[in-house]
Parts: C-alpha cells; sequence; structure tokens
C-alpha cells in the first residue's frame, strides 16, 4: 500500500508513531467509546486472517470483520456496556504493543498511510490460557485540526485459526 | 464407559449426564459410534470449483484432502502417504495436478491413485501397486453442493440419511437454478467447549436468544424489522426428523404482509419459484429465521443480517476432544444475486456470525464457561436439565403440513432432547 509515496519528514514521523500509542492506551483502559470517536465517519474497519496455501501462491487473507461506521458502532456499544456483553465482562485485561511504525504521505495534503504491528496480549477471567493475536496494521489517516482521524484500517492477523477462541476485542 | 449400557440420557427424566460434555473418553467413543459412521459435512462444491482444487478438512478424527479430479468428480482422500505417513498437503487449500510425498517421494494422482513411488523396481515384482493409492473415503455424495462423506462402507445414501430434513436444506441450498455459493473461507476458530452444545444451541435452543445475545438483540439496526413481525404475527415451532436431524423456524402467519420477502433482491424471487414447489416458495416468503442442525455435528442458519439481506450461514462444530472444539463457518449466498448484494450478505452475515460476531463473541463465552464448570468429579454428579422437552416430546402439531414432526411451542428443549435421545442410541450400540 505504501508504494506510490515517499515517508514522512522527522516532525510527521514523531506524532504519527504517536497516535498509536495514545490508541492502544484507550483501548487498554477500555475508554471503547473514546477510540471510536477516533474514526471519520466513512471508516471501513477490516481485520483478516489467512488461508495456508502453498508458498507457491499468493498469500490469501480474507477479512473476519469488514464493517462501516455503523457495524463498528454497534460493536463498540455493545462491549462499552456491561449490561449487553458477556464476552467483556467481567473484562479482558488487554495489553495492546504496538511498534515498527512506518509512515508515507498520502494521495493529497493531510493523509496519511501508516503501518505498525500490534501485539494484543488478553487474559479472560477463569481462563488459565492467555491469549496472543499479532497482526499489521495498515491506516490511512487524516489530519484535521484536532489531530489523526482514522478512515481506514485493516489489521492483517498472522493467523489461519483463531486458537484462542473468538475474538471481543478491538485491534 | 464402554459398556455404559443404561447411557448417559435419562428420557423419563429429561436428564443428560455431564459426562457426555466434558469427557474425553466419549469423545474416543464418538469417532467410533458415530463420526466414523455418520455422513459428515466437509466443503461446498463451490470452495473447489476447478480440477485440482482442494481444501483439507477433517472426517471424524481423521484429516481429508477434499479434492475435485480430472473426471470433475469429487474425492475424500485420507491426508496420509500410504508409504510412511507424511501429509501430502500441509496447507488448507490449494489447487495441485497431483499429489507429491515431500518424505520419500511417492506421487499419487488426485484422485488418490498411486502413479509411482519412485522405487518400484525394488519391490517384489507381485507388488500390487493398484490398491496403495491414498485411502479413500468409501462413500462422497453431494446434496446441492453440500459435500458430506462417510468412513463407513455400508453406510444408507446421504439423501436417506437427510430424510425430511433435506426438504427445508433444499429450501436454503437450491431455491435458484444456479444454487448457492460460498462467498469466502471458512472462519475458523478454536473454543474450549464440547462439540454437541454448537450442534443443541442450532436445533433449537430459543431459550438462550434473549439472554445470551441481549446486547445484539437490543442494538441490532434491523429492530424495526423484526418489531414489524412481531405486530403481524407469527409462528415459531422446532422440526424433528429421523436420524436426529431438526431445525427451528420462525415465520409469519400466513396471510400477513409478505415483509421479509422484500429483502430478497427483486431479481432473485422468480427464480426462486423456478426452483422450489409452492410450500417451499411460501415457506421462504414468510420466513424470518430457520436454525437448524443435520446430525451430528452440521448446523446452517438462515436469516436477516442488516435490513436488506439474508444470509444462509452453515457451521462445523468439529470436535477437537471432550472440551474443545474447531469451529468452521461459511456464509453463502445465490450465485445469481449481484456482486453488490453478496458483499452485503458477506460483510453483515459475518459481523454476526463470523468469527468475531456480535452474536457469536456471547455464545463462545458462555458455552466455554458451561464446559469448564462441568468438568470435575462434584459437577458430574448432577446431570443438565432438559426438562422443558417432557410435556410437549408426545405431543406434535397437528396442523404441521410440511415434512417432519413439528413441536409447537419454540422455547422449549424438544428438538434439543430429541439429538440428544439419538446421540444416545448411537453411543449405545456397537455393532460395527
Ligand atoms: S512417507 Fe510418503 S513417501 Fe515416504
Ligand atoms: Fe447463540
Amino acid at each position: 500500500m505504501a508504494d506510490t509515496t515517499s515517508s514522512v519528514d522527522t516532525e510527521d514521523y514523531i506524532a504519527i508513531q504517536r497516535f498509536p500509542y495514545a490508541e492502544a492506551a484507550l483501548l487498554d483502559r477500555r475508554a471503547f467509546q473514546e477510540w471510536f470517536a477516533l474514526f471519520t465517519d466513512d471508516i471501513r474497519y477490516v481485520v483478516t486472517t489467512q488461508v495456508a496455501r502453498p508458498a507457491q501462491d499468493p498469500t490469501s487473507q480474507f477479512a473476519i470483520i469488514d464493517e462501516d461506521h455503523n457495524a463498528l458502532k454497534m460493536r463498540v456499544d455493545q462491549i462499552s456496556d456491561p449490561n449487553l456483553t458477556h464476552a467483556e465482562n467481567p473484562p479482558t485485561m488487554t495489553r495492546r504493543l504496538v511498534s515498527n511504525v512506518e509512515a508515507y504521505y498520502g494521495e493529497r495534503n493531510g493523509v496519511f498511510e501508516a503501518q505498525s504491528n500490534i501485539l494484543l496480549y488478553a487474559s479472560r477471567p477463569g481462563e488459565p490460557e492467555t491469549a496472543l493475536h499479532a497482526g499489521e496494521r495498515q491506516d490511512t489517516l487524516i489530519r484535521d485540526s484536532n489531530g489523526f482521524r482514522i478512515d481506514k484500517r485493516t489489521v492483517n492477523l498472522a493467523q489461519a485459526v483463531l486458537t484462542s477462541g473468538t475474538l471481543s476485542q478491538l485491534l | 464407559m464402554e459398556n455404559n449400557a443404561t447411557g448417559w440420557v435419562d428420557s423419563e427424566r429429561g436428564l443428560v449426564s455431564r459426562d457426555a460434555f466434558i469427557s474425553d473418553e466419549v469423545y474416543r467413543l464418538e469417532m467410533e459410534r458415530i463420526f466414523n459412521r455418520s455422513w459428515i459435512y466437509l466443503a461446498h462444491e463451490t470452495e473447489i470449483p476447478n480440477i485440482g482444487d482442494y481444501v483439507v478438512r477433517t472426517l471424524g478424527n481423521a484429516p481429508v484432502i477434499v479434492v475435485r479430479d480430472t473426471a470433475d468428480s469429487v474425492k475424500v482422500l485420507l491426508n496420509s502417504c500410504r508409504h510412511r505417513g507424511a501429509k501430502l498437503c500441509r496447507g488448507d487449500a490449494g489447487n495441485t495436478k497431483n499429489f507429491v510425498c515431500p518424505f520419500h517421494g511417492w506421487a499419487y494422482e488426485i484422485d488418490g491413485a498411486l502413479r509411482t513411488t519412485g522405487f518400484d523396481h525394488h519391490f517384489r515384482e507381485d507388488t500390487d501397486f493398484g490398491s496403495m493409492g491414498l485411502v479413500p473415503a468409501p462413500n462422497v455424495e453431494s446434496f446441492h453442493g453440500l459435500i458430506f462423506a462417510n468412513w463407513d462402507k455400508n453406510a444408507i445414501t446421504l439423501r436417506d440419511y437427510l430424510g425430511d430434513i433435506g426438504w427445508y436444506l433444499e429450501t436454503f441450498f437450491n431455491r435458484t437454478p444456479g444454487g448457492m455459493e460460498v462467498l469466502a473461507p471458512p472462519h475458523r476458530w478454536r473454543t474450549k467447549a464440547n462439540w454437541k452444545i454448537g450442534s443443541l444451541n442450532f436445533i433449537g435452543d430459543s431459550q438462550h436468544s434473549p439472554t445470551t445475545h441481549i446486547g445484539p438483540s437490543t442494538l441490532d439496526s434491523a429492530r424495526t424489522i423484526r418489531d414489524g413481525f412481531r405486530k403481524h404475527g407469527q409462528d415459531s415451532f422446532h422440526v424433528v426428523t429421523d436420524e436426529g436431524h431438526g431445525c427451528t423456524l420462525t415465520y409469519l402467519t400466513p396471510g400477513m404482509p409478505e415483509k421479509n420477502y422484500h429483502t430478497h433482491p427483486d431479481a432473485l424471487k422468480p427464480l426462486y419459484e423456478k426452483s422450489l414447489n409452492t410450500d417451499q416458495v411460501s415457506m421462504l416468503h414468510h420466513l424470518r429465521v430457520c436454525v437448524g442442525t443435520i446430525f451430528p455435528n452440521l448446523s446452517f442458519i438462515e436469516s436477516q443480517v442488516g435490513a436488506g439481506e439474508k444470509a444462509v450461514s452453515v457451521r462445523l462444530w468439529h470436535p477437537v476432544s471432550g472440551t474443545e472444539m474447531e469451529v468452521l463457518s461459511w456464509v453463502f449466498a445465490e450465485k445469481e444475486a449481484d456482486q453488490d448484494y453478496k458483499d452485503r450478505v458477506l460483510r453483515n452475515g459475518f459481523h454476526n456470525f463470523g468469527a468475531v460476531g456480535v452474536f457469536e463473541q456471547d455464545d463462545m463465552e458462555l458455552w466455554a464457561s458451561a464446559t469448564s464448570a462441568s468438568s470435575n468429579p462434584i459437577a458430574q454428579q448432577y446431570p443438565y436439565s432438559f426438562q422443558t422437552a417432557l410435556p410437549y416430546l408426545d405431543s406434535p402439531a397437528e396442523d404441521h403440513k410440511w415434512p417432519g414432526r413439528a413441536h409447537r411451542p419454540a422455547d422449549t428443549e424438544v428438538a434439543q432432547f430429541w439429538f440428544m435421545q439419538r446421540w444416545d442410541a448411537l453411543m449405545r450400540t456397537n455393532e460395527s
């Protein structure tokens, strides 16, 4: 995705690098609605896993989540309200580690293409095993007066089977 | 355990031993007495449309390759080399001209026949290479694109096995001349719960919906449509058929406006009339939701997803052990539907029922909790209750004109107990 664009300058890079840190902090302290406010109204939020195919074949990612603003809102509303969720009540204890940030100028002024890696550590109460989900994140960010907003997010999980069950956490 | 002549199900009292839902010993017996003798769903034909296309799945607990061979027929082959057992395919899907074993190089045709060991000259002259192909499942059949296989040579035909539930399956999978199409590879996830909870959930667990799914049912934007149903009146009942299959239907009372039908694209409606009989079209016209299970571990749901689409979703509850399953989930649409509609069906279908679906996440949390809290000797002394089946089991609805036996109301455990009774009967038979 970052093929046609060039790397951002240091000042922009630092700003873009901080953005997923702040975002991860919101999610880890379960401020889901504040997190959701970081998305534009045109958001497309996609999470993929892979089909394990022979190495000669192209990588075969396919969406397990592909949502617009409405659908993502419902997902966020569901886990935000303790009365409306079982998967997140009691809350999953999480830590999100974001790294390997790269940033490029996007198609017009104020638009950036950012990449990062995310590692989600998740511990369900009563579950002896903790879950780890690792993914590559590709974001289209738009800068406005309040900072960055996410216009498109794709998270490519490095898994063919979600071995720790379904995923009620946001990425 | 091997001699559990009295079984796990107490039909007099509507109880089922917890052992059935946690024990690895029961799991091993299930493999022998149910999964290696029943028709098990593996894949849909549209997942392997071209010659040489294959997917790797599991039949019972044996890894198998489901492949379209050069004769354009589907073969199910044990994914284990006849030499020393290595896997021919170590991924989950692909396309190939032949299967060459990476260990010592035995090569097989895509229909499984052995082409050469590479060392044929070192074998004795009387070696019967013709009998050394990949082990095929002796019975493979399709029902409107749904591929099933059975390890039992003497199995009854798939048609006979499906029996009356076939009428309903046909309505969902053969409603246009082109048939249904899988829209994406299956979502797959592991859940630390016994596989039967999934089968039971879909055959008829209406009681779980208001509590388990309080989230989506409070937030769902398609609620207005449901409210319309409430206003116009709806009917809801279980259907059970031989071999332990069943489904639960909720539909608009006949004579009421056919609101739901409008959620199918206009272009498809005339096609339904081409492929289905009048009763089936009428059923589809009025249907709000149908969830069902084909014994033992295939489930399906036809329902509204979002305001403008109806999705058919298929679920496979594959047992991994007594306390764990792997779930595969597919979403289907009519082949003739336009791409935009298919995209919406896929997105909205998986929003609800995918690996990370807003329904799924709460189901899985609670199924795992049921399995984990039952896995101890104290809990095992106290059987699970299916008692709300008992008052209704012997009084089927008399006005049911479609195949199978119907039971009202739908918020009882009749269909689930029907499933468990069939399961128990098979688990107690020992002839092979
Ligand atoms: S195990 Fe396959 S060739 Fe030896
Ligand atoms: Fe459910």
